[in-house]
């Protein structure tokens, strides 16, 4: 029998995710704690916790799973793991072990499916340097797969959604429209190069991209996922106390995810994080509506938004783009805090 | 006038059928889209007013009917 989990649900991936209005006010409900070791908690909305053990050490500690994307259990593995483990790298850190973390609908699908999945993490998993030490299963449908990672920081050296300054250039490693893409498929509409072209970006680590954040001393960062491009700048933003402008017109985009919108292809959830970031943003007159909805789509396992200084931008860009991340683009700047958190212009 | 039927689809289809007769239809035309789900209402309106189309709604047995009629010297983004 031929699987095809991509067919079993109507959104995957990062597109799944609550919409980040909703669970912005269900989060206010859970204490935060004082605990000075505590370096980085949910009261930033950061990529994922810190925890400091000591002067030399602090764990990054995340989690992430989701419907499938795409049909095939073990590049679904694949994907789901990658997008796991760039919270870690998102925040500078080393990840070290994980767990798995599966839900998996025993009587509809065929136990063969389930091995395929964990086969797809465990090797991406291993590509990342991550030992995989357990995980808990519960008969569920539709399938949804994913790691908690644990990964490893020294304490001084987090790179957080909060270091954003004045001054900085951002960079972005991957290009968007996977959920645009996505969505496309579903309906007939893409072509197998788009859906090859996605699917490789998704698996892609963003090991390259924290190494040269690393090298080069960048502060503030996070990654692309389900908020959308937009949602996490506007994230950024407010963590950072600082004004953020995207350059929607550099955006280096995935195959025909341009095409695609114009035809009225915006998936569900870019229209909720239109909702969520509209508030906070100004969207500048005339700015190509395709272009805007672009910025709100959600992404799964995207890039590297960093912030770095304008006189290293250029060397950060080219040392991407030799290693192998070549749409890394420049794609906006961060200023003092003017009147919107959030500038969106062509 | 067109009738245009997204009942049973989920967003992004009626958005992709409500956009091409935008683009089929003559310039003055009325059309109607047809849904029967509030998210894919929700995301229509949304699509037709951040693009400045003019339309109505009415409603009748849980089937939302936009009547949307494409502008003199409309350009549909």
């Amino acid at each position: 029998m031929k699987i095809d989990l991509f067919t079993m649900v109507d959104s995957g991936g990062c597109s799944a995710k609550i919409a980040p209005k909703q669970l912005e006010e269900i989060l206010k409900c859970l204490p935060l704690s004082d605990d000075p070791d505590i370096l980085v908690n949910i009261e930033t909305h950061d990529d994922a916790g810190v925890y400091r053990v000591n002067d030399e050490l602090a764990l990054v500690f995340t989690t992430d799973f989701f419907p499938p994307v795409c049909s095939d259990p073990y590049e679904f593995g694949q994907i789901a793991a990658a997008n796991s483990i760039s919270d870690v790298y998102a925040m500078g850190g080393k990840p070290v072990i994980a767990l798995n973390i599966m839900m998996f609908p025993a009587a509809k699908l065929p136990v063969e499916a389930y091995k395929e999945i964990l086969k797809g993490g465990a090797d991406i998993a291993s590509r990342a340097g991550v030992r995989i030490i357990g995980g808990h299963s519960i008969d569920d449908f539709p399938p949804k797969y994913g790691l908690a990672v644990v990964g490893y920081i020294h304490p001084q050296k987090i790179i957080t959604n909060a270091g954003a300054r004045s001054g900085d250039i951002l960079i972005l490693t991957k290009p968007v429209g996977t959920g645009v893409i996505l969505a496309g498929q579903r309906l007939g509409l893409t072509s197998e190069s788009d859906v090859s072209q996605a699917k490789a970006f998704m698996k892609l680590l963003n090991n390259s991209g924290a190494d040269i954040m690393k090298k080069y001393g960048v502060k503030g960062a996070t990654d692309i996922t389900g908020f959308g491009l937009a949602g996490h700048a506007l994230k950024m933003a407010r963590a950072s106390s600082v004004s953020i402008t995207l350059n929607l017109g550099r955006l280096p985009l995935i195959g025909s995810t341009y095409a695609l919108t114009d035809h009225g292809c915006i998936p569900g959830a870019a229209f909720r994080n239109l909702e969520y970031v509209e508030n906070e943003a100004h969207v500048e007159d005339n700015l190509d509506y395709n272009l805007k909805m672009i910025a709100f789509d959600a992404q799964t396992s995207g890039g590297l938004l960093m912030a770095v200084s304008a006189e290293k931008a250029d060397e950060v860009i080219s040392e991407l783009h030799n290693k192998g991340l070549d749409t890394s683009a420049k794609i906006g700047f961060v200023t003092e805090k003017m009147d919107r958190y959030l500038y969106l212009n062509r | 006038m067109r009738i245009v039927d997204t009942r049973g689809q989920q967003c992004p289809a009626p958005i992709l059928a409500a956009k091409k007769a935008l683009k089929e239809v003559t310039n003055g035309e009325s059309f109607e889209v047809l849904t029967d789900n509030q998210t894919s209402f929700n995301n229509l309106t949304r699509f037709l007013k951040d693009n400045k189309i003019q339309f109505l709604v009415k409603e009748s047995d849980g089937i939302l009917t936009l009547t949307i009629q494409k502008e003199e010297d409309e350009i549909v983004q």
